[in-house]
């Protein structure tokens, strides 16, 4: 896959905004069910760019989340990845397949990135997936919507800039 | 762009959330059905050794004790102290628990059966 300078940037700068919305998240509120609120720049790459930059943002922020929090080498990282990765498809999915917008595709996402943590949890606490799933897929509609609108509002804001030109003006 | 913005939400977006909020309906209602606010079994010993089981994970445990085994069932969000070798065989008597902190204990072989969870109801009614 060829990779040109302006793509480079463009997921430098997406991965950098994730990464920091992600660790504030984590300073926040260390449990696993955090907002998400990283997911809306993912949302809003698969709307506006492709699958690929999206993908390559989700394993950027997959490592980077794990440096940061000191659980790459932990099994909890296996979950996270599993958990991201399984988001991420549910958002290509619905986005790609179901044609929804932002918000129709970051509510599954979230349901789904919760489940596969407490499908892990289940390995460690057993019966813990049955116990808390209600409340934790009420949190995740919360959540998505949330991260849907944000993903929305990123599209407002960003919508008369011109990345091209903004690349080209960094080259000279 | 434009077309985002002429065309959001999506009808699909509205599907799917009435989808999801109607599912998380779903699982609520067939949760309170089941349980009032208990969620975990909790199994200790003599020895300080400790078990956690979800209330709704049907198995049956065997829990070494001072004078044997102890037999502690788990079925459908209750939970029993099924055999014990102890000689009255109170614990098998005091038959299923499911409120939140309702225990059963077998005091001869040094085995608690409690449920954890939210703290609802009545405590004991004595006359």
């Amino acid at each position: 896959m060829k990779i040109g300078l302006r793509r480079i940037i463009e997921l430098s700068l997406f991965s950098t905004l994730i990464i920091a919305l992600h660790a504030i998240e984590s300073l926040i509120n260390p449990t696993f069910f955090r907002l998400g609120l990283g997911n809306a720049l993912i949302l809003y790459l698969l709307l506006k760019k492709d699958v690929s930059s999206a993908f390559l943002t989700v394993l950027l922020k997959i490592a980077a989340s794990g440096f940061i929090t000191g659980s790459i080498v932990s099994p909890v990282f296996l979950a996270i990845s599993a958990a991201s990765m399984s988001s991420f498809a549910v958002m290509v999915i619905f986005i790609k397949v179901f044609r929804t917008g932002p918000i129709g595709a970051s509510v599954p996402a979230s349901c789904a990135h919760n489940a596969i943590v407490l499908i892990s949890a289940e390995l460690v606490i057993k019966g813990i997936f049955s116990s808390l799933f209600p409340f934790i897929f009420v949190f995740s509609i919360f959540s998505g919507i949330l991260t849907g609108t944000a993903a929305y509002a990123i599209f407002i804001s960003l919508k008369n800039l011109d990345t091209k030109q903004d690349v080209y003006k960094i080259n000279l | 762009m434009r077309k985002i913005f002429r065309k959001y939400p999506y009808p699909a977006d509205y599907i799917v959330i009435a989808l999801f909020i109607s599912l998380s309906v779903f699982f609520f209602a067939k949760k309170l059905k089941n349980t009032s606010m208990a969620f975990f079994a909790v199994v200790e010993t003599f020895s300080g050794e400790k078990q956690v089981i979800g209330l709704f994970n049907d198995t049956v445990l065997e829990v070494r004790g001072k004078i044997g085994i102890t037999k502690v069932e788990i079925h459908a969000g209750k939970a029993r102290i099924l055999s014990s070798p102890c000689r009255r065989k109170l614990c098998e008597r005091r038959g299923w628990i499911s409120a939140s902190w309702e225990s059963s204990a077998c005091l001869p072989n040094g085995v608690w059966l409690y449920i954890t969870g939210e703290k609802t109801g009545i405590d004991a009614v004595t006359f």
